[in-house]
């Protein structure tokens, strides 16, 4: 084993977590609970008494979950991994924003502040090395077909 | 002496080698008194494991294995969230148990991780490598 394989290790560990809380957040939230009254409860009455639109509101309410679930699932087992975490950073953004604006400060370090640090490992390590994932192992199995019909 | 970057890194790699291996030795001795097959086998794996890493034998393989244990330990949690809707809030995950239980030793491990392991030079790995003397002659 080499250093190659413990920084795979590493951020396969960062990945496999960040995609499973956000995945596990997702299928509930479209399956169980459902976006409606998700964006009802979470987003609709608790920011009823605030300068932003209702209709804002109900959309980002009912995107969040299958956002969530895809992209979560995409990061769990690193296929398109990078599009896949730019929009996890995006319902982070939108989170920090929306706890920040009827909540005290203190909220974000309990949910936000440990899943952005998860999703910055892995984000700012290179793409390359990320080798216990599945866009390795296509990448993998086109260069070894492409050598195949070269020989 | 002087304080050398290698001799940096070490202290670096030493410090959180040794904060995981205690947070692992000390879970395990504590899950003792819990009783049971099951939880003596974990109890057992969680204080050797642990004491690999405070004394630094075997480091990169003990924290390959730590790293899919808490992966699993995820998982199973995410699990059972599933498998009890409404009882956990909009993350469907004990909150306590990813901040306080999963995160923190995931952070270690991944710090471990990507320092190198040539700059772990305070171990026991090191000491039979014969590589302990780099670190005070650079």
């Amino acid at each position: 084993m080499n250093q190659t394989a413990d920084r795979a290790t590493a951020i396969f560990v960062a990945r496999a977590i960040l995609g499973t809380v956000f995945f596990v957040a997702g299928l509930y939230k479209t399956f169980m609970w459902g976006p409606v009254a998700h964006a009802r409860e979470l987003f609709v009455i608790p920011y009823a008494d605030t300068f932003l639109p209702v209709w804002s509101l109900w959309l980002t309410g009912v995107i969040v979950p299958p956002v969530e679930l895809v992209a979560g699932g995409l990061v769990l087992v690193g296929l398109w991994t990078r599009p896949a975490l730019l929009a996890l950073a995006a319902v982070l953004v939108l989170v920090t924003f929306g706890h920040l604006l009827v909540s005290p400060i203190d909220s974000l370090f309990r949910f936000i502040m440990p899943r952005s640090a998860l999703l910055l490992i892995v984000l700012l390590s290179p793409a390359e090395a990320d080798r216990y994932s599945l866009s390795f192992i296509l990448r993998w199995k086109r260069h070894r077909n492409a050598e195949v019909a070269a020989a | 002496m002087s304080i050398t970057p290698t001799l940096e890194r070490a202290a670096a790699v030493f410090l959180t080698r040794t904060m995981i291996g205690f947070v692992y030795f000390f879970s395990g001795i504590q899950r003792l008194g819990q009783g049971g097959a099951p939880g003596y086998g974990l109890a057992a794996l969680e204080i050797m494991l642990g004491a690999l890493l405070l004394v630094g034998f075997w480091a990169r393989p003990v924290l390959r294995v730590l790293a899919v244990m808490i992966v699993g330990v995820t998982i199973w949690y995410g699990v059972q969230g599933l498998s009890r809707p409404g009882t956990l809030g909009p993350t469907s995950m004990d909150i306590n148990i990813v901040d306080f239980y999963i995160l923190p030793r995931a952070v270690l491990i991944i710090i471990n991780l990507f320092i190198p392991a040539e700059d772990d030079v305070l171990s026991l790995d090191a000491v039979i490598d014969g590589c302990v003397r780099r670190v005070f002659s650079s």
